[in-house]
């Protein structure tokens, strides 16, 4: 991963211009796509208790990996839309999914030190892309980059509102 | 979906927990299903420290991937953490950049010997570029956190999370 910042930054960006696209997409909706660019991130929970702590305890093979997959993105996108009320449920889906999306595609612009990125298909397949070989997750660009672009979409957003405003 | 939007009352709760119940235990069948994966260097996946840390005879001569912080730099020495706290010791031979002790070495290379690595590439971070990454990290989760509590609420008679009609207000008006 980049840094959490620079993937919830990015979620803003894309929930902001989907936002102003799309009619009925309020800042509820940015907030809910921040939160799908944040959501294959929930794998670092493996930092607090690694795969071999808990395949130990339940006595059988187990591996966080699938939070930072297509697999896991899919379930925890249902997950949210079972949790919103009904009206929202579509929307919600497709906004965390959206979200999520970013997240990998910029996860797989990382430097490897094996020139080859995180597994988008486990548990089905072990299969790794190259690598993008951009950044590596604590250099700080990323996060001024996404940062740069926030604050434009903030901008052109408030544009957009006043615009409308306007008689 | 489990659920029909178009049929039956207002919000279902039982069905959506059944339902929710049900997509927990298909991650939770992910989850074992990742455990009994191995590595495969033919699908770009190498074995790690995880694999080589029980057995490190066993990968002599193949390529493999092993993450640690330096302990000594003359020769390169990393410890590496692997299962559920074991460490192992590995010399670090090939690596073109200046490293210092206390630094985190990623190194992908060939496994020379059971305690020796030959890397083809490496990625260095000092202890702060790892505080950095920690710091603004925590930074981005709480503000997904905050937003979600001023943009959202629980609605109690239908059990259900919806958009608040004004957003929750602490104190000052800031939006971001």
């Amino acid at each position: 991963m980049p840094d959490v910042l620079t993937h919830v930054l990015v979620g803003y960006v894309v929930g902001m211009l989907l936002a102003v696209r799309v009619k009925d997409l309020g800042p509820e909706a940015v907030t809910v796509t921040m939160a799908g660019a944040l959501a294959p991130d929930f794998v670092k929970i493996k930092l607090l208790v690694p795969d071999a702590v808990v395949a130990s305890t339940l006595g059988v093979p187990f591996s966080w990996a699938p939070l930072h997959a297509l697999s896991g993105v899919a379930v925890v996108a249902l997950v949210t839309a079972l949790v919103v009320g009904r009206e929202h449920r579509r929307a919600t889906t497709a906004l965390v999914a959206v979200g999520a999306v970013t997240h990998l595609l910029l996860d797989g612009l990382l430097v490897k030190p094996s020139g080859y990125a995180a597994e988008l298909f486990v548990p089905f397949s072990v299969y790794r892309f190259p690598a993008g070989m951009v950044y590596v997750s604590s250099d700080r660009w990323p996060a001024a980059v996404a940062g740069a672009a926030a604050a434009c979409a903030w901008a052109w957003r408030r544009y957009v509102d006043r615009r409308t405003a306007e008689p | 979906m489990a659920v029909d939007p178009a049929s039956a009352g207002p919000s279902r709760p039982w069905s959506r927990a059944v339902a929710i119940a049900v997509l927990l235990a298909v991650l939770g069948g992910l989850f074992v299903a990742a455990g009994i994966q191995t590595p495969d260097p033919g699908l770009n996946d190498y074995p790690s420290e995880d694999e080589v840390g029980p057995d490190p005879g066993a990968y002599v001569g193949q390529q493999v991937s092993l993450d640690g912080r330096v302990l000594g730099t003359d020769p390169l020495r990393i410890e590496v953490e692997y299962g559920t706290g074991e460490t192992f010791a590995v010399t670090v031979t090939g690596v073109d950049r200046p490293v210092s002790m206390g630094d985190h070495l990623n190194a992908f290379g060939t496994l020379e010997a059971e305690g020796r690595l030959s890397a083809d590439r490496v990625v260095v971070r000092e202890p702060w570029e790892l505080w950095y990454m920690y710091a603004v990290s925590f930074v981005g989760g709480l503000w997904v956190l905050a937003r979600t509590v001023r943009r959202w609420r629980v609605d109690a008679d239908r059990l259900a999370v919806v958009p608040r009609e004004e957003p929750l207000r602490v104190g000052g008006d800031g939006d971001a």
